[in-house]
């Protein structure tokens, strides 16, 4: 065991984890002890694999899941298709189907949509609390392969899709369903196999 | 007034700078959808450091059912910390955390405006002496020769009624106990109101094989205190926490809260 205290004061095994597991407030169960004798400080590695947690459970440290956040920036492409399209075209939608919000739809646009409850997001879904102020994650929208992703960013909540924990990047599929915070979300898409707003200038 | 001779025999004097301490720490979510305990730890891996300014250890328990609980809980570590760096450890240190306290409350007001709050256990080991203090329902324990020693008390209704009982005369501990808002609190970081804050004013000199245990009451409030003494008899910090943790998920209580223990043992 590697000990290591990290900037905020937890001890944590830097054999296990890249980067400090409770920075991410992500992990389930997580024990670490140091003794001050065998506590000598290593640097942290930088190897990106995903930590074994004791308990057998599959949550990922935050920090491990950023480092895929930015090598999966699936969103390239969208600025180009707004140019292309002369306005920003709805390619889907998000429809509170439980929580807060019920009832409520949200448009997802032709980009890397942010999703947080300012304003200033893409995906704007003030009414729950729990749902982080700024990027919560991203929705994005590659026009390239028509297809929809769900990216976990700066999120300090678990974010769920069909029930199961998303920590890297995860392609959507028609009325899969979404957890941000305390609602749920219906992923609805309106380009699909049928329908690209391609040739429609 | 002490004899010399009463003096000499008290275990409350005297210093021994060879104490070294061994730390753990142990979080949990339960069954929580949210981790909003938060805890820190300074100094803990480096004797000289701990030697020359203080080993610190801090637990936030943030308040579930008010939003923004980790946002109080993050908050409040944050300033519990910067009181820390700034302690001046030739004056009264007790005096100082509890002081942090109320700092750290001013801190989470001002950002969740009495929306959101925390517990506190803020702990300082320098020469061989404990210091500390608490606001909330956290707990701190001490374990010595085979006895577990509550530090700290629960700010929580369920203790002033009891207070509030014995002045006027009643000796009756169920009422209290069954009112359905025995567990609020009635003092916590970021409270908008009279804060209560416990401090030591005299630290507590630390013996080899004692204990310190600080927790949220996701341990504290779930594993009873028998349960936690036999566990501490066995002395590794490390083991504890296992034991802890293990304890906890055996137990698989409903509900069971996030879940944060740090661990000191003085040897």
């Amino acid at each position: 065991m590697a000990l290591q205290e990290c900037a905020n004061g937890h001890l944590y095994d830097t054999d296990q984890y890249p980067t400090c597991p409770y920075c991410s407030g992500g992990a389930n169960v997580i024990n670490f002890a140091a003794s001050s004798e065998v506590g000598k400080t290593v640097a942290a590695t930088n190897a990106v694999i995903p930590p074994i947690s004791e308990v057998g459970s599959t949550v990922a440290p935050q920090a491990y899941m950023k480092k895929e956040e930015s090598s999966a920036d699936i969103g390239k492409t969208v600025g180009v298709f707004q140019k292309k399209m002369h306005f920003e075209p709805v390619v889907g939608w998000l429809v509170c189907i439980e929580g807060p919000e019920k009832g409520k739809d949200f448009r997802i646009y032709g980009k890397n949509n942010t999703v947080g409850r300012s304003e200033k997001m893409d995906i704007c879904i003030k009414g729950d609390t729990t749902i982080s102020r700024e990027n919560h994650a991203r929705l994005a929208y590659d026009e390239k392969h028509n297809a929809f992703h769900l990216i976990p960013a700066e999120s300090t909540n678990t974010i769920y899709l069909n029930d199961e924990p998303v920590y890297v990047p995860a392609k959507l599929t028609s009325r899969d369903i979404i957890e941000f915070g305390e609602g749920k979300f219906m992923f609805v898409p309106l380009c699909d196999d049928n329908f690209t707003w391609k040739d429609k200038k | 007034m002490l004899s010399d001779n009463q003096r000499t025999l008290s275990p409350l004097t005297g210093f021994d700078d060879s104490l070294q301490y061994q730390v753990a720490n142990l979080q949990g979510l339960g069954r929580r959808q949210r981790q909003e305990d938060s805890f820190t730890l300074a100094n803990a891996l480096s004797r000289e450091q701990y030697l020359k300014s203080g080993l610190m250890i801090c637990v936030c328990d943030g308040m579930g059912g008010m939003k923004d609980g980790k946002v109080a809980s993050e908050t409040a570590i944050a300033s519990l910390r910067r009181t820390f760096s700034a302690l001046d450890l030739s004056g009264n240190i007790g005096r100082q955390l509890g002081n942090g306290l109320y700092a750290a409350s001013d801190e989470v007001l001002s950002i969740l405006g009495g929306g959101g709050g925390s517990t506190a256990v803020f702990c300082v080991f320098y020469q061989d002496k404990l210091y500390f203090s608490s606001a909330g329902d956290s707990f701190l324990y001490l374990y010595r020769g085979g006895r577990l020693i509550r530090l700290n008390v629960e700010h929580n209704l369920c203790n002033q009624r009891y207070l509030e009982n014995i002045r006027d005369g009643e000796l009756d501990i169920n009422g209290p106990r069954e009112d359905a808002e025995a567990q609020a609190l009635t003092s916590f970081l970021g409270m908008d109101g009279e804060l209560t804050v416990d401090y030591s004013a005299h630290p507590i000199p630390l013996r080899r094989g004692d204990i310190v245990l600080a927790c949220s009451d996701g341990v504290g409030g779930v594993l009873g205190e028998g349960a936690l003494l036999t566990m501490l008899e066995g002395g590794n910090v490390q083991e504890i926490a296992k034991d802890i943790d293990e304890a906890i998920q055996t137990i698989q209580k409903p509900n069971q809260d996030n879940y944060t223990a740090l661990l000191v043992s003085c040897y």
